[in-house]
């Protein structure tokens, strides 16, 4: 009996490897194989960005472009941001204008979203401020926009500042003081972004 | 209560009224677009895309299509393949120089090819697929405007906001409109003097 006994253990044993081996095919390729999380050094500075806000006249679209700038070995953080250049090179606002200038239907439609008074009668590019249509991450997390249409066309105003709603704010303050018109189409962005 | 005070009252009334506040325009938010970020050196004298970006990068986007390919190849990646597609069945896209040709899907068919659209469309708006002898090289989207859906702005922004990321290396994202159509073409970066070509209303 207890010959049977391991007479069947065996076979049922080499009926079960048998069978495994019959399954066993090549490794998928999509198995989820463990990828370990990157993880952020969230105490790291933030690296210096400069935001550029570009606006297409031809759509009324806007463009947050931006302009990371590498840090010298010298340059140390404040506030746990790494500081920014006190001046912007010109190429780099003419960067800054090249997303949308690739991207539009016609050059003449990109310009800086700060825009003068008085601008939806001579909407040119000279009638815009670099300066004052970029933020830098040293001094601003965030940057507002805010315009008035005057018909098709959206007049604008940008601000930078330390909150979303506060660029918001901000960007409003600018543009109905600059423009005399209430700037209710708004948009605020984060300067360093992704 | 005396006329006097009455009057007062009104006076003050249409004070209060006048007195609104310029805020008091509804609010509206403006959607913005983020293309790549740049990367300057210290002296901000040389720069370069701040981040790394391919072919399949473009790929994952569009469901998989990728530019270079020939008709047949691109039209087996639609959710509802036509027939016998070939480059000879396709139509001459006339507005191009030399021989570019196209096939075209109504947007509703066009699978991840929406961009998870949540914005209405019109029924008659599609999508173009063109081609030069290299392979496939502009994805076109054409919405048009119905009674159903009178503006397809806020469709071609979705749209757009998608693409837009992508670097020049990789694809060139454009947006405009012929007539009340809006147009988002997207270009193979590789497409050379097809590029500024743009789409005209009755050529195709």
């Amino acid at each position: 009996m207890r010959a049977w006994i391991r007479t069947v253990a065996v076979a049922a044993l080499a009926a079960t490897i048998l069978y495994a081996n019959a399954h066993a095919g090549p490794l998928a390729f999509d198995l989820p194989l463990y990828q370990p999380p990157v993880i952020a050094d969230s105490k790291a500075p933030t690296k210096c960005t400069v935001t550029y806000m570009i606006a297409d006249l031809a759509n009324n679209d806007l463009y947050a472009s931006r302009m990371r700038i590498a840090s010298a070995e010298t340059d140390t953080p404040v506030d746990n941001r790494m500081p920014c250049p006190k001046s912007m090179p010109p190429r780099v606002g003419l960067q800054a204008l090249d997303t949308c200038l690739s991207r539009s239907a016609e050059a003449k439609f990109c310009v800086f979203a700060d825009m003068s008074r008085g601008f939806e009668r001579q909407p040119d590019i000279h009638n815009t401020a670099e300066n004052a249509s970029r933020c830098a991450s040293d001094t601003a997390s965030d940057i507002g926009v805010a315009c008035w249409m005057s018909g098709n066309l959206s007049v604008c105003n940008v601000a930078c500042a330390n909150s979303p709603n506060d660029a918001l704010v901000q960007a409003r303050v600018r543009c109905e003081d600059k423009q005399q018109h209430s700037c209710p189409i708004t948009a605020t962005v984060p300067v360093s972004g992704q | 209560m005396g006329l006097r005070r009455i009057a007062l009252l009104l006076l003050l009334g249409a004070g209060q009224a006048c007195a609104q506040p310029p805020d008091a325009a509804p609010q509206q938010a403006r959607p913005v677009f983020f293309p790549a970020p740049v990367q300057w050196d210290t002296d901000m004298l040389r720069s370069r895309p701040a981040i790394s970006q391919s072919a399949a990068d473009f790929a994952n986007l569009a469901g998989g299509i990728a530019f270079g390919m020939s008709p047949a190849d691109l039209n087996a990646k639609l959710p509802a393949p036509y027939p016998g597609m070939s480059w000879n069945a396709l139509t001459l896209a006339n507005e191009y120089p030399g021989e570019v040709r196209y096939f075209g899907v109504p947007i509703d068919a066009a699978g991840p090819l929406r961009m998870g659209l949540t914005a209405c469309t019109g029924t008659g708006s599609y999508l173009v697929f063109l081609f030069r002898e290299e392979g496939f090289f502009r994805l076109s989207y054409r919405l048009i405007p119905d009674k159903t859906c009178t503006d397809t702005d806020p469709a071609a922004r979705q749209i757009f906001a998608r693409f837009v990321p992508m670097g020049q290396k990789v694809a060139l994202s454009v947006r405009y409109h012929v007539g009340k159509t809006q147009v988002v073409d997207i270009t193979d970066a590789t497409a050379g003097y097809l590029t500024p070509i743009r789409w005209r209303q009755g050529t195709n």
